[in-house]
């Protein structure tokens, strides 16, 4: 590549750089690492550390190690590493000299320009700051642009029609809504809101304290004040959250994590979705105030937005999507990794700089919601084939989701699962995929319904397997069927509706039916229609074919063959007299 | 066909007539001219249709093509990629691996404890040091599995610090160990060949605490002896 152009999501936690290549925006990864802890230190033997092993040594050497730099862009601050003292752009600087020597790596030739990305609350001297920070670093800044354009972009909106876009994005540490609007393929922040402590390690801390809590309770012990138990536990509360984005329940095992009276005591505990959800409901609220806000400082109501793009890796709890969906009623959208966006939509932007060539982002999704027929309890009555999506559409695949379900009546020792391909709430109005039966199911609990987890997996070709697995007894039965899949570019499955469903559909039913089996009445206006649009005809020939046609298309719409062999006869002498 | 042949039959002996006896009036020509132009038509008709399904097999034969390519391109990636996958897949059982390793030394560890405790000699010792060994030998199974997969654990207590191998998760500032030397091991890291597969955790020392920042340092009796009781087992 010649004199590249990289998109650097300069980040307050992390950083990520991508690149433009072959019309597609990819991150610059080393050694399998995506994101570089955004860390700048100086070793013991007095050696610049930047990335993971600076993060590695800050609680060692803290006065030799500096994190969030972002916060402090801009202002006159002075940080002291060992004998030396530099501003904040010097230390973002190391952190964007070691993006340009993995790009480098990556790409095998030197790498002198850059996009880099920026809130889009940060004022001009933050702005300044950051382009600073780029020159130090050996790195011409050709643009600075704001972090939810560039998540516009990554889903290709700049070619897409005039809309107005809600950028959620809830990272590890910070949260940023803005409102983003697009006019003739230009896009412009109107209004931004966010909250600048708050993010995914408060949620992993609010389930590691609950845990703490319980583990108080049935032992009498404080996990809070043994500091090496409650790493132990925030390390597990964050695996059990990443678990629970895609299951009902998550476990909790730290063996011997304390001793009392000599007595080793393990913590082994099931958490559910809905409980984690309970503890971190409170801060997804305060989000949402922000979105009010946006919208309330746009003089806007959620009525007003298109669509709604999630960034950040904490957007994948499925709570953010049901949130957002219920206080907007706006589905989101997740098409691209979360955690990648704006790093990809700077490369977009440099590739456009740079007047490269682009194809939009592409990934592999499930054109239609994955299911199965459930029954729902309407007072006394039980009211059968209701359809119960278990992956939405859209969804990025490979992918994984479990639900939990409970059998009609306590005693029913039998379910049939029936697994549907579609978007209608009646369950058979969908495309039957395959359907098997769990038997011998036992209650959890005497005289309680036994309950049953049933299980998608979707792989990259289109299988997807089915399993259920009966809570009490572990047993479980499994189908593989296959299911529609489609590889999409981001921006067409943004644009994506129950419509596109069924344009698919009714593409699927056209390309079984042969090519060969297109039929004279076919060809004819097949060929009529070229005619018209080539354009050379005079007025009068114009208007005689589209009579013959509309009469055609009549004649078949009410079944009248002879009228349409009639109609057809002539519009073939039309067509010959015209083109002989 | 048989349509085509009587209008053929019928212009042909028109045509015969024609310059046989010159007894063809104008309506016979009119006649001509019209069979003549149906059968025009009937060929247009027909070349259209023909030219529809050349076009239509064209198409077939472009998506074909167009298929075989990407099938080939994607049985090159796959082949490109097979033993990356291995290895990855690999590399993510063995990270998943590595929690049920620690477990079982913290298992190990507890038990060490808990035999201090009992009487020497006394047969609740014996019984429950029989045991512990029988749990040391699946604890090595295990270790060497792993080995034989190059997986080796990365040395920390007595090494330096160094934070391309390790995490600092605390300080210890008792003044008993020389500086920026590691005095206990928290969570033990791995690496396969070059790679680290988890860096180790640690508590390094300090001269004196320097900031508030600094977490508590506890560098556990149960790491420490932990550290001596592996060491035998991997033969460092």
């Amino acid at each position: 590549m010649d004199d590249p152009i990289v998109g650097i999501d300069l980040g307050t936690t992390y950083t990520a750089a991508a690149i433009v290549q072959d019309g597609q925006p990819r991150l610059l990864t080393r050694d399998g690492e995506r994101l570089l802890p955004s860390v700048v230190g100086l070793s013991p033997q007095g050696k610049w550390l930047v990335g993971t092993p600076a993060r590695n040594q800050f609680v060692f050497a803290p006065e030799n190690t500096v994190r969030s730099i972002k916060r402090m862009m801009g202002s006159a601050e002075r940080i002291t590493l060992g004998r030396y003292t530099f501003t904040p752009p010097q230390i973002s600087a190391f952190i964007l000299h070691e993006v340009k020597s993995i790009a480098e790596a990556n790409l095998r030739c030197s790498v002198r320009r850059a996009v880099i990305t920026v809130p889009a609350y940060f004022s001009d001297a933050q702005r300044q700051a950051t382009r600073d920070a780029g020159e130090i670093a050996g790195l011409e800044v050709v643009r600075i642009i704001n972090e939810p354009t560039a998540a516009a972009l990554a889903y290709g909106l700049n070619r897409a029609e005039d809309q107005l876009v809600l950028v959620y994005d809830l990272g590890g540490g910070t949260f940023d809504c803005s409102l983003v609007e697009l006019v003739a393929g230009v896009i412009e922040v109107r209004a931004s809101h966010g909250d600048t402590w708050l993010g995914g390690d408060d949620f992993d801390l609010r389930l590691a304290e609950h845990i703490a809590r319980i583990f108080a309770d049935r032992y009498g012990v404080d996990l809070r004040r043994d500091h090496h138990a409650m790493a132990r536990l925030i390390h597990a509360a964050e695996r059990a959250k990443i678990e629970l984005s895609e299951r009902p329940f998550a476990w909790i095992r730290e063996e011997f994590l304390v001793e009392s009276g000599g007595k080793p005591l393990h913590l082994e505990y099931e958490v559910s979705r809905r409980e984690f959800e309970a503890l971190i409901r409170d801060l997804l609220q305060r989000t949402l105030d922000s979105v009010d806000q946006v919208l309330r400082d746009a003089s806007l109501s959620p009525r007003d937005l298109d669509r709604i793009l999630l960034v950040g890796g904490s957007t994948r709890i499925p709570l953010v999507w049901q949130m957002l969906t219920e206080h907007t009623g706006i589905e989101p959208q997740m098409a691209i990794h979360p955690e990648e966006a704006v790093a990809l939509g700077a490369a977009v932007q440099a590739a456009i700089i740079a007047g490269q060539p682009i194809d939009t982002v592409l990934v592999d999704v499930t054109p239609f919601s994955l299911g199965i027929e459930i029954a729902t309890q309407m007072g006394d009555a039980v009211v059968p084939d209701i359809y119960r999506p278990i992956i939405r559409r859209n969804t990025v695949i490979p992918c994984t989701h479990e639900e939990v379900f409970r059998t009609v009546y306590p005693g029913q020792d039998t379910v049939e699962i029936s697994v549907y391909q579609g978007e209608h709430p009646v369950a058979s109005h969908n495309r039957l995929l395959g359907r098997f039966r769990i038997e011998g199911l036992q209650p959890e609990a005497p005289g309680e319904p036994a309950r049953v987890t049933v299980r998608f997996d979707m792989e990259i070709n289109g299988q997807l397997r089915v399993q259920a697995t009966d809570r009490k007894s572990g047993q479980r039965k499994a189908i593989t069927v296959m299911a529609t899949k489609e590889r999409l570019s981001a921006e067409e499955i943004s644009r994506a509706t129950v419509q596109m469903a069924g344009l698919l559909a009714a593409q699927e039913a056209r390309s079984e039916s042969s090519v060969f089996e297109m039929g004279e009445v076919e060809v004819m206006l097949d060929r009529a229609r070229r005619l018209l649009q080539n354009g050379r005809l005079d007025i009068e020939r114009v208007d005689q074919i589209q009579a013959k046609i509309n009469e055609i298309e009549q004649a078949r719409h009410e079944g009248d063959q002879e009228m349409l062999a009639k109609s057809v006869d002539e519009l073939v002498d039309l067509l010959f007299e015209i083109e002989a | 066909m048989s349509h085509k042949r009587l209008i053929w039959e019928e212009i042909s002996e028109l045509a015969a007539r024609l310059t046989r006896d010159g007894t063809v009036g104008t309506s016979e020509i009119t006649q001509i001219v019209e069979h003549l132009s149906r059968l025009a038509r009937v060929q247009f008709k027909a070349n259209a249709l023909q030219e529809a399904v050349l076009e239509q097999q064209q198409e077939a034969i472009t998506l074909l093509r167009g298929a075989v390519t990407r099938q080939e391109e994607t049985i090159a990636t796959l082949q490109r990629h097979h033993h990356k996958d291995i290895e990855l897949a690999r590399h993510d059982l063995i990270l998943a691996i590595l929690p049920v390793v620690d477990g079982l030394e913290a298992t190990l560890n507890s038990a060490k404890r808990q035999l201090d405790r009992l009487a020497e000699g006394s047969e609740a010792r014996q019984m429950l040091s029989a045991w512990v060994e029988g749990l040391w030998l699946v604890y090595q199974r295990l270790m060497d599995v792993l080995a034989q997969a190059d997986v080796v654990p990365i040395p920390a207590v007595g090494q330096p610090f160094d934070p391309h191998l390790h995490i600092a998760v605390g300080v210890d500032s008792s003044g008993r160990f020389p500086e920026g030397v590691i005095v206990a091991e928290e969570r033990r890291g791995y690496r396969m060949r070059n790679n680290i597969l988890r860096y180790a955790d640690v508590i390094v020392s300090r001269a004196a605490p320097s900031s508030s920042q600094l977490l508590p340092a506890k560098p556990g009796a149960r790491s420490q002896g932990m550290a001596a009781a592996t060491d035998r087992a991997l033969g460092q």
